[in-house]
């Protein structure tokens, strides 16, 4: 398949979410301007941070006059979920050159990721060929993010609350869809099982952190319930 | 000021996103890291959906309503038919009848 049919096809791909990103971006580009933020630098920050929840938690904590270094720590914290998706397409993509890993480190927000490990784990195309399917799904969420800030940032919270939130519940749903079909083994069940109960458990925690530790229970959960299956490598060799 | 604070949050952001792309080497990680990189997709977008159909604003107290409904029958639906359209469908749909 050429480039230009694989970016098609990360961009086709990516299009159902946009309608529970889009009022995500609109009430972005509201807060921000609630919270003495103007629009340039709401449409900023959208293209230079470019990761929603951290946006929200940054937009807030600007208007409370946060010192800087705390927002900055804070948006650190709330992102690194992103090392995770980052490590674990590392060794796939490693024969590219710089300017594409950083490409697509820019890209790389949970929906884009969501899109993008699905189409990889078919593992029928080469790392390149994965880039440019990442490029597409990239192009459709991040236009589509800056635009809807900017709209946001001009006409304010347009939407009903109610409204905002059920669109937004597409996003959970698509999630679902991409999730459970994945979840063929006992291992990759557990793995689901165990985060799904632990980030239920920790949501009350602040900055994304019950969600890193709902991720790391899983992983381990996976790790575990595939060490009861087959032996461990080492005993594999002896 | 505002500046200075969105160059510092994309700087980290982009750091987080972009070290293990340019460092991380396979052969330096141990092998059980290597085999639970492999759990990351499936363990982060649980983690991200679960509390989105039960959700909880403070310790040991869920709100049980119509997402939690949605949610299940939209696990129900990928189990069975792994239709993405078909599962946002019905989701949405039984969030919004009983919504």
């Amino acid at each position: 398949m050429s480039k230009w049919a694989l970016c098609w096809q990360g961009y086709r791909a990516t299009m159902p979410l946009m309608v529970g990103v889009a009022p995500f971006g609109l009430v972005f580009g509201a807060i921000a301007i609630g919270n003495g933020i103007n629009i340039i630098e709401a449409v900023g920050m959208s293209i230079i941070v470019l990761a929603g929840s951290s946006q929200f938690i940054g937009a807030q904590l600007i208007g409370d006059d946060t010192p800087i270094l705390i927002v900055i720590l804070t948006t650190f914290v709330v992102n690194l979920r992103h090392f995770l998706y980052s490590a674990s397409l590392a060794s796939f993509i490693r024969p590219l050159n710089k300017g594409w890993k950083g490409l697509l480190a820019y890209m790389m927000v949970d929906e884009v990721y969501a899109i993008v490990i699905i189409r990889h784990l078919k593992r029928d195309l080469s790392p390149l060929e994965l880039a440019w399917f990442f490029i597409g799904s990239g192009i459709c969420l991040i236009s589509l993010w800056w635009a809807s800030t900017l709209a946001g940032a001009l006409i304010g919270d347009v939407l009903p609350a109610d409204t905002v939130s059920a669109l937004s519940f597409t996003l959970p749903l698509i999630f679902t869809a991409i999730v459970v079909p994945a979840l063929k083994t006992r291992p990759m069940l557990f793995a689901s099982l165990s985060a799904s109960v632990t980030g239920i458990i920790c949501a009350p925690m602040p900055n994304k952190l019950g969600l890193l530790i709902a991720a790391a229970v899983g992983i381990a959960a996976g790790l575990w319930s595939e060490s009861q299956i087959k032996p461990a490598p080492s005993q594999e060799v002896a | 000021m505002i500046w200075l604070t969105i160059l510092g949050m994309g700087l980290v952001t982009f750091g987080v996103r972009v070290l293990p792309f340019t460092f991380l080497r396979e052969e330096m990680l141990p092998n059980w890291v290597r085999r639970g990189l492999n759990y990351v997709p499936v363990a982060v977008l649980s983690a991200i959906v679960a509390p989105e159909y039960l959700p909880s604003s403070d310790w040991g107290q869920f709100t049980i309503d119509a997402h939690l409904v949605a949610g299940i029958a939209a696990i129900l639906v990928a189990w069975y038919n792994k239709n993405t359209i078909l599962t946002i469908v019905v989701g949405m749909a039984v969030l919004l009848i009983l919504g």
